[in-house]
């Protein structure tokens, strides 16, 4: 449950993200909206790498304002970046032991947990392969399971699915419905309207750093004030 | 079909990693046989060679510690050779003062030197950069300052150990089993590949994992949980015990150590030569020791002047820059691959 309070993000001036108010409680929550609207902002503000200038945010209850973004993955708050993020001369395996080691787990249980994260998201036969060398996918499934791999409450994922082909994005869908069930709230950044609607049941729209819209998946991707962002058309035109 | 992917990677129980020893050789094959070969054949050569590749030994390990600064915290140490100075004189009053086995002081100025470099790195602990490499080159270059006026432990007293008047200067005993030139290299060259090996279970440990998490990006590494502060100052920690290793076991080489041969520049030299040899591979300590120490003392009785040498490591280190983003070491497997594959198609 992701609840963020008047949230303005300024970059020497520039407002990226101004007055942010929402709350964003979907199982899946999606996070929606046009190129340079402020969402992988958001997600900066999230994983405590931007501080914004006013605003709190408030994670299942807790104040995370003052928690710093390399203890937010042991409070069970996990995220993927937007080109894939990984140590190419680690293999797929060592990657994700990087949070079992910062989680401080036995090898025993990080063995155990490593062999299940693999499993669930198909990596187990590449695991010892060096990062350097997967495909796309298989570093988007690196970065998924190594935030599964701290069991987190929260898994927030930064347009996963672009230039993934069509069978690779089914099998992340597949994925990431299975999450809620294990404990993760997923937040997805996407520009699909058919991946965000068969995926999520909440969404949130950003346009200019400002909430557009907010709510149940059809009836916000249905509001034409979201499309209207979208298309670029004229907000009194299409309303 | 995506069921069943995950179903079968499900049966086919947990991933099965390479055991340590098989993962160990797969990696640095080159640098294991190298090892092998010089302890079998350096025996073997004139005294004087075996105390040209004995210091070389040591300055390997300093060349490890800089290797591992540069390629896994992106740091410039620019103390290599000046850490060295710090593990000899540690390892020679330790030895002066207390008497105590070789191993003793070999520890103690590990530690000591780590403890200094991590004191060193504290400035590089925050930031990435220069600060970092002034710092050491002016740690580097006070350090000479001080050994070349100061001096030693030669077996006097006091803080700083340095004999006065008529005394004789001691020189430092070496260990019990390697008394003769050419045991002490055998025991040199095992030390250095046992350090090697440390550092190499080290890079497969934790430590080494974050440190590859902060090579892929400070973002990526604050995400998944790492400690930076904690895994640099590790990384600082490591090379100065590598080069206090190397400094104490050069002292046991020759004895006493001259602080005239700790000039800063020397420090620099090995930077450059580490960087020639190729960082990513831990063989590039052994390359690099071979170029500081061997190569001159080659060029020597060949009757070319050493200086020479320095010119032709400019040219290197731009070919390096320029061309050979992986150094020699990156050369040598090319070329290691490319002499397997012709062996493996005469076979067919
Ligand atoms: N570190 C930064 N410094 C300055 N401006 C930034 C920075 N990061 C993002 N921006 C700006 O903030 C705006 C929102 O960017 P971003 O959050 O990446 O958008 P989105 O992910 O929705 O495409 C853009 O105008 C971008 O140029
Ligand atoms: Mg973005």
């Amino acid at each position: 449950m992701i609840e963020l309070k008047d949230i303005t993000v300024s970059f020497g001036g520039v407002k990226p993200i101004s007055g942010l108010t929402v709350t964003m409680g979907g199982r899946i929550q999606g996070l929606i909206g046009p190129n340079g609207a402020g969402k992988t902002t958001l997600l900066n503000v999230l994983s405590g790498f931007v501080t914004p200038v006013s605003g709190s945010i408030t994670l299942f209850g807790e104040n995370f304002g003052p928690v710093r973004a390399e203890a937010r993955l042991e409070n069970g708050i996990t995220r993927s970046f937007q080109t894939p993020q990984v140590a190419a001369d680690l293999t797929a395996a060592d990657n994700i032991r990087v949070s079992f080691d910062s989680l401080g787990l036995s090898r025993a249980d990080a063995h155990t947990q490593l062999t299940e994260v693999l499993a669930l998201t198909g990596l187990t036969a590449q695991a010892e392969v060096m990062a350097g060398a997967l495909d796309g996918y298989s570093l988007r499934m690196v970065e998924i399971a190594r935030c599964l791999a701290a069991k987190p409450r929260l898994i927030m994922l930064d347009e996963p699915a672009a230039g993934l082909a069509a069978d690779e994005r089914a099998r992340l869908m597949t994925l990431l419905k299975r999450l809620p069930d294990m404990g993760a709230q997923v937040l997805i950044i996407d520009h699909d309207f058919d991946l965000i609607g068969d995926l999520c049941d909440q969404v949130a729209v950003l346009d200019f750093g400002k909430l557009v819209a907010s709510g149940p998946t059809q009836e916000t991707l249905a509001n034409p004030k979201v499309r209207a962002a979208y298309l670029g058309e004229d907000e009194e035109d299409a309303a | 079909m995506t069921a069943t992917h995950i179903q079968d990677v499900t049966q086919s129980g947990g991933p099965t990693q390479p055991g340590f020893v098989k993962r160990m050789w797969r990696d640095n094959a080159g640098t294991i046989i190298t090892l092998g070969l010089l302890i079998t054949i350096v025996p073997f050569l004139p005294v004087y060679w075996i105390r040209v590749f004995t210091s070389m030994m040591a300055v390997a390990a300093a060349a490890q510690g800089v290797a591992i600064l540069h390629e896994r915290i992106g740091h410039v140490s620019l103390a290599g050779i000046g850490m060295m100075a710090v593990g000899g004189w540690i390892g020679l009053r330790v030895a002066h003062g207390l008497g105590l086995p070789f191993e003793i002081n070999l520890l103690v100025a590990a530690i000591g030197a780590g403890a200094i470099g991590a004191l060193l790195g504290l400035p590089g602990i925050r930031h990435k950069g220069l600060i970092f490499a002034l710092v050491t080159l002016m740690f580097a270059a006070g350090l000479h300052v001080v050994v070349s006026s100061v001096g030693f432990p030669d077996g006097g007293s006091g803080f700083w150990g340095r004999v006065s008047g008529s005394q004789e200067r001691a020189f430092m005993a070496r260990p019990a089993v390697a008394q003769s030139d050419h045991a002490y290299f055998i025991y040199t060259t095992l030390i250095v590949t046992l350090a090697f090996g440390l550092t190499y279970a080290i890079l497969k440990s934790s430590a080494g994992r974050a440190w590859a998490m902060i090579r892929a990006g400070d973002a990526v590494a604050k995400s998944a949980g790492v400690n930076m502060k904690a895994a640099r100052f590790k990384a600082f920690f490591l090379a100065g015990a590598l080069s206090g290793i190397g400094g104490c076991l050069m002292a046991g080489s020759i004895g006493q150590l001259d602080g005239r041969s700790f000039d800063a520049l020397q420090s620099l030299l090995l930077y450059g030569l580490v960087i020639v040899a190729g960082p990513w591979s831990l063989a590039a300590a052994l390359i690099a020791a071979f170029l500081y120490r061997v190569f001159p003392a080659l060029l020597d009785s060949w009757g070319v002047d050493g200086d020479i040498a320095m010119i032709i490591f400019g040219i290197a280190l731009i070919h390096a820059i320029v061309n050979a983003p992986r150094g020699i070491a990156g050369q040598l497997q090319d070329l290691s691959a490319l002499i397997s594959s012709k062996f493996g198609g005469a076979a067919r």
